[in-house]
């Protein structure tokens, strides 16, 4: 096989350009965003409210057209914007509950987020379920994405929030990495550290509900984590981790879609697997390095 | 009788004042209570008190961590509630996260924060006042290092520039001595007197007794309350320290001149 088979006769076909501008729209944000749920530490929280989301999707999905649909939903004409705003709602929702039962009833943070997450997600999954008609294409589709199946609806909300998402990062950069690295000084220097927090926190909400359509619940964690501990590999300032990490996120986003395109295998586990294989092969070269640099 | 002794120390400009404030909560009571104090200009005062004390609990509310339920914070002349004017704070050593991707120059910027403004990136002004910061503790030959690579006492003098940077003239630095070597401590008390010399006033908290009845102009004695307030002569008396430490607290006699210590901090 030449290259010419390998890389330029796939994007003969419209759908597969669509899937690698949406990869690299979907891996620059997760990636930007992605070093500060690192650096944070707030893994489990990215993992929760990327499974929080779906009770909002769900509703927007099966209640926006239709018989059976609410008004306020089917006023929005075009699905994709529901499902965005349905998504976005719930997982705001969801972040702003967790904070409230982490600070109101003294649970301990990862108490509150286990409940909250396995609560909502079961939430949507029953509500996906109550339409049997739907329930087994439309679940796969939500959890594990579907992006050789993205529309230009889709691209427009992923480009439109990667915009608002990486310029408000970039103009608040200086802040939120204040807030991150010492709340202390945060207070000290009376920046709005609650505020920028909860920014913070919409912003990841954002990454994930609008990457839904090409990554899926389930997976979402890997774009968000993996391309971003990669990074953190490489270098010592945030800085240059949030750059590495969109590079690597949006390369590794569409090397798997190109993976998948030859192997026959669902796209997103395809870029899950290639960032993860980006980590692995970092970290085993940082890890030999440091073996014959200390020897 | 009342064991708050009001001693005789600088009469010269008040930078801090502190007056009546009681903060956070243990139990159905403040953590700190009815505390007050002044802070005059060039001052390096220590506070001591035993674990729970509430010495971070001050500095916390000092700052605006937590909310203070009565009192009044003013920084020089200006209530803190609505003035611009900032604290340089150091927090300890335990509340950062050492791995963090940041060199030390990106620490020391953090201090800027506030001067940039909003949206703005830093300039080359800043840039020369993040080096002079550096240079004024003797670290500016570790700007390009990540903080993590540091030594406790590097990172605590990389801390005290990034509160230089902030062009503050009134310093909280939180147990700045705690699990440092003898010679990390020298530097650091080293940078601290030279930082006096030009008028900066500082307030350390220390669980090392001897540190501050040996190396401090005026030290305040808390737990939950001031205790006391004053020179160390006047302060460091087994009285006193009971008062504060219970009965923790050992004497050594040498020449006349008593030293006091911690009896579970003997290794």
């Amino acid at each position: 096989m030449t290259l010419e088979e390998i890389f330029i006769a796939p994007l003969g076909y419209g759908f597969m350009r669509d899937a690698i501008f949406a990869a690299i729209l979907a891996g620059l944000t997760s990636g930007v965003v992605g070093a500060f749920v690192v650096v944070r530490g707030m893994s489990f929280f990215g993992d929760a409210l990327s499974h929080s989301i779906l009770p909002g999707v769900a509703i927007a999905y099966i209640y926006g057209s239709g018989a059976s649909a609410l008004p306020i939903l089917s006023s929005i004409p075009n699905q994709d914007v529901r499902l965005f705003i349905g998504g976005l709602s719930a997982g705001i929702f969801s972040a702003i509950l967790i904070n409230w039962l982490t600070q109101k009833a003294r649970l301990k943070e990862d108490t509150a987020i286990g409940i909250i997450f396995v609560a909502m997600f079961a939430l949507g999954i029953a509500i996906i379920s109550s339409d049997p008609r739907t329930y087994q294409r439309d679940l796969t589709h939500i959890l594990f994405g579907d992006i050789f199946g993205v529309r230009d609806s889709d691209l427009w909300i992923m480009l439109i929030s990667g915009v608002v998402v990486i310029g408000t990062i970039i103009l608040l950069f200086k802040e939120l990495l204040v807030v991150s690295f010492d709340a202390g000084l945060a207070h000290a220097l009376k920046l709005p550290s609650g505020r920028l927090q909860l920014l913070l926190l919409i912003l990841i909400a954002v990454t994930i509900v609008a990457n839904l359509q090409a990554i899926g619940v389930v997976l979402m964690l890997a774009m968000l984590i993996t391309p971003a501990a990669t990074a953190q590999l490489m270098t010592k300032r945030l800085h240059y981790m949030v750059i590495l990490s969109a590079i690597i996120a949006s390369i590794g986003g569409v090397v798997g879609i190109y993976v998948a395109w030859h192997m026959h295998i669902a796209a997103a586990p395809a870029i899950v697997l290639v960032v993860t294989s980006a980590f692995i092969i970092t970290f085993g070269v940082k890890f030999i390095r440091g073996r014959v640099w200390h020897r | 009788m009342t064991l708050l002794a009001q001693l005789p120390y600088s009469q010269s400009i008040t930078a801090l004042t502190v007056d009546n404030l009681s903060a956070g909560y243990r139990g159905s009571d403040f953590a700190i209570a009815d505390i007050c104090f002044d802070l005059h200009i060039g001052e390096r005062v220590a506070l001591i008190g035993p674990n729970g004390a509430g010495k971070s609990t001050l500095f916390k509310a000092l700052v605006g961590m937590i909310p203070h339920q009565t009192g009044y914070i003013s920084l020089h002349g200006e209530d803190c509630r609505t003035s611009h004017k900032l604290f340089g704070y150091v927090p300890q050593q335990e509340a950062i996260d050492w791995s963090f991707p940041v060199t030390v120059e990106d620490v020391v910027m953090m201090g800027r924060v506030r001067k940039i403004g909003w949206f703005k990136m830093p300039n080359k002004h800043d840039r020369q006042i993040v080096h002079h910061a550096l240079e004024q503790v003797g670290m500016a030959d570790f700007i390009h290092r990540q903080i993590g690579q540091l030594s406790g006492g590097q990172r605590r003098r990389v801390f005290i520039a990034r509160a230089l940077a902030q062009e503050t003239d009134v310093l909280l630095l939180d147990e700045p001595f705690n699990g440092v070597d003898v010679n990390a401590e020298e530097e650091i008390l080293a940078t601290l007197t030279d930082l006096q010399s030009k008028g900066i006033t500082m307030l350390i908290a220390t669980h090392d007794l001897t540190l501050a009845q040996t190396r401090f102009d005026r030290v305040i004695v808390l737990n939950r309350r001031i205790i006391a307030d004053g020179a160390p002569k006047d302060v460091f008396t087994p009285e006193i320290l009971r008062r504060a430490y219970g009965n923790r607290v050992g004497i050594f006699e040498h020449g006349g001149q008593a030293t006091f210590f911690l009896e579970d901090s003997i290794v």
